[in-house]
């Protein structure tokens, strides 16, 4: 119970520091306006491009297919990219906490000093757990199946509290990716369960929007844009919004310059070509069409969609600017708490201090 | 001297050491859930029968069976009853629990007495309370309705949170209010509205910790086989205790006669 209560004491630690060293707040300021820059590059990179391609009649992406590939490879260069801005933050920024709590003042130069130190360690830690997870993934179906289900989330809510300790020990110790691999293993065993409550309140203040199991890592800062795909999941537009709406800009058609309103049409014909709503609404925009109803060029339609999407851009970039400043918060204010409770061992490295003098 | 922060933590630990070496004290909340889940199931269950037998034996229940699938303001009117008789026996334990932890925090021990005396003088006040704060909250419903998903969307989900925590932060103290300084209903839900406001960070604090530990702990209990549904209630009942003790301790180390030095530095 002891070790438990020290939990408190570590946080009050960690946000005395947190007051004390503004500067911890400079690389992720920064990376905030890198990730904000990136969505917003992102989204009117895609608008131009949708523009220019509508606007010439190049029907660059062929079928919806290849245009799902080639966005797919786009959002994955984009990820990449910002993981790997992401892994560069985070190596510089460990080695400030580290210096801060082990009681010196952080400066630009320990951020630099981390990059050159940790950066590769850093990326080799998340390949390797990356990888580890495809074959822990068949042990965590079987566990989850035999378990009924609980292991599911259970197993890798375990996972996570034995490697949380992993970038730290490198950073702290200066060890190697596999010697911190075994420390960070050993103080989970060692302590498990306090450093599971520990966890479970880091967890659950750090990623409070996600659910248990997966998605933990309180570092995991270059997840927003992961997170607004996923909240804008084309797909499942498309299965909860029989009528389509502004997923057509995404599926350039040479039709378009013709009629705007038959190009929903073309692109969603190969997603729901039996959709009862779909078809009668195909029915009527081509009635429409047969008596000139439609604008025959790009015309008011056109603006409509383009006054959405610069709201969309604008909804994106606010979202990833805010969100990541309030995550911003409690990274700092965790990654701290880390550094001090892996610092002082819940009472252990006092005790062995008290020995030694 | 502590900064308001340190005056939170110091709150939460020394209301877990103390939940800890008197376990009574989550009791009467768990007796209550324990009878709210037996009232819904029961509830369940005897419409379920009512609705078979209906159908089944014919003549012997169509009356009721046609009262029951054309009389919905009597179903309405069953429901609101069950909602009512749940709130008053929620105010009770509400009133007992919180005499309970003033006479722990203040006196050093946690007795039924206890529980019995302040439910008996506290009840009604807490009922009026809860209703007189669900009024309140009907009647900010369409700003709260408004700000809370813009911000919430602005946000990437974060605001609809702290939507959630900010009113947390000003309709959670009045029963701690109503209980320690046994002042009226109206005067505690003022009070408590400005304390509030004086104290937003902490009461923020307090507040995050209160809707996420909870949801984030249901999310692993639920998991579990067979106990799972059963945890996640048992779950946030025990938390819900252990906060209001804190929330209760943070108050009176707010209050000078408890601790001069706490107040002038949140």
């Amino acid at each position: 119970m002891n070790r438990i209560l020290m939990i408190f004491d570590y946080f009050k630690e960690a946000f005395e520091l947190n007051i004390g060293n503004k500067i911890l707040y400079k690389p992720q300021i920064f990376f905030v306006i890198i990730k904000t820059a990136f969505v917003l590059a992102c989204g009117i990179l895609l608008m131009v491009l949708y523009r220019k391609l509508t606007e010439s009649g190049f029907d660059f992406f062929g079928s919806n297919a290849v245009n799902m590939l080639a966005a797919l490879m786009f959002l994955l260069i984009i990820i990449a990219a910002l993981w790997i801005v992401s892994k560069f933050v985070e190596a510089g920024l460990y080695n400030m906490y580290s210096k801060v709590v082990h009681g010196g003042t952080a400066g630009m130069n320990d951020f630099w000093d981390g990059v050159r130190n940790n950066f590769f360690k850093f990326i080799a830690v998340d390949i390797i757990t990356m990888l580890a997870w495809i074959p822990l993934g068949f042990v965590l179906i079987f566990i989850g199946i035999i378990t009924l289900g609980a292991g599911f989330i259970l197993v890798p809510f375990l996972v996570s509290v034995f490697l949380a300790m992993w970038k730290i020990s490198i950073t702290a110790d200066g060890c190697g990716v596999f010697q911190s691999l075994r420390n960070s293993i050993n103080f989970a065993v060692r302590f498990f369960v306090p450093y599971t409550v520990f966890l479970i309140i880091v967890f659950a203040l750090s990623s409070p929007l996600s659910s248990p199991g997966f998605g933990n890592n309180a570092s995991d800062v270059g997840d927003s844009i992961g997170e607004y795909m996923e909240k804008n999941n084309k797909i499942e537009d498309y299965q909860q919004n029989p009528i389509p709406d502004m997923d057509w800009q995404f599926s350039p058609d040479s039709r378009l310059n013709q009629n705007p309103g038959l190009c929903f049409v073309s692109s969603y014909d190969t997603i729901y070509p039996e959709n009862e709503i779909y078809t009668d609404w195909k029915t009527e925009l081509e009635g429409m069409e047969e008596n000139n109803l439609l604008p025959k060029s790009l015309g008011p339609l056109h603006e409509w969609v383009d006054i959405v999407l610069v709201c969309g851009i604008g909804v994106a970039t606010i979202g990833t600017a805010l969100s990541s400043l309030i995550k911003m918060l409690f990274d700092v204010f965790f990654g701290l708490s880390m550094f001090v409770v892996y610092r002082n061992r819940f009472g252990e490295a006092e005790q062995q201090s008290e020995v030694v003098s | 001297m502590r900064n308001w922060f340190e005056v939170v933590m110091d709150s939460c630990k020394e209301c877990l050491e103390l939940s800890a070496k008197n376990l009574r004290i989550f009791i009467p909340s768990l007796v209550y859930l324990g009878v709210t889940v037996f009232l819904i199931v029961a509830c369940i269950v005897a419409v379920i029968i009512f609705f078979i037998g209906s159908t089944m034996t014919g003549s012997m229940l169509s009356a009721f069976g046609d009262v029951a699938s054309n009389g919905l303001p009597l179903m309405l009117g069953l429901a609101g009853l069950i909602v009512l008789v749940l709130l008053i026996m929620y105010s009770m334990v509400q009133a007992g629990v919180l005499a309970m932890l003033r006479t722990y925090l203040q006196d050093g021990r946690a007795d039924y007495a206890d529980f019995f005396a302040g439910l008996k003088k506290n009840w009604l006040g807490m009922f009026l309370g809860f209703v007189l704060v669900f009024l309140l909250l009907l009647l900010l419903a369409i700003p709260i309705a408004i700000l809370v998903p813009i911000a919430g969307i602005l946000t990437f989900g974060w605001g609809f949170l702290f939507g959630v925590v900010v009113l947390f932060v000003f309709f959670a103290t009045w029963p701690v209010i109503l209980t320690v300084d046994e002042e009226g209903v109206l005067s505690a839900i003022g009070k408590g509205f400005k304390i509030g406001k004086k104290f937003f960070w902490p009461l923020m604090v307090i507040g995050l910790l209160w809707t996420v530990i909870p949801s984030y702990l249901s999310g692993l209990v639920i998991a579990i086989p067979l106990v799972g549904l059963l945890a996640v209630p048992v779950v946030g009942t025990l938390l819900g205790v252990y906060f209001r003790f804190v929330l209760m301790r943070f108050y009176l180390s707010t209050k000078e006669e408890y601790s001069p030095k706490a107040i002038q530095y949140l």
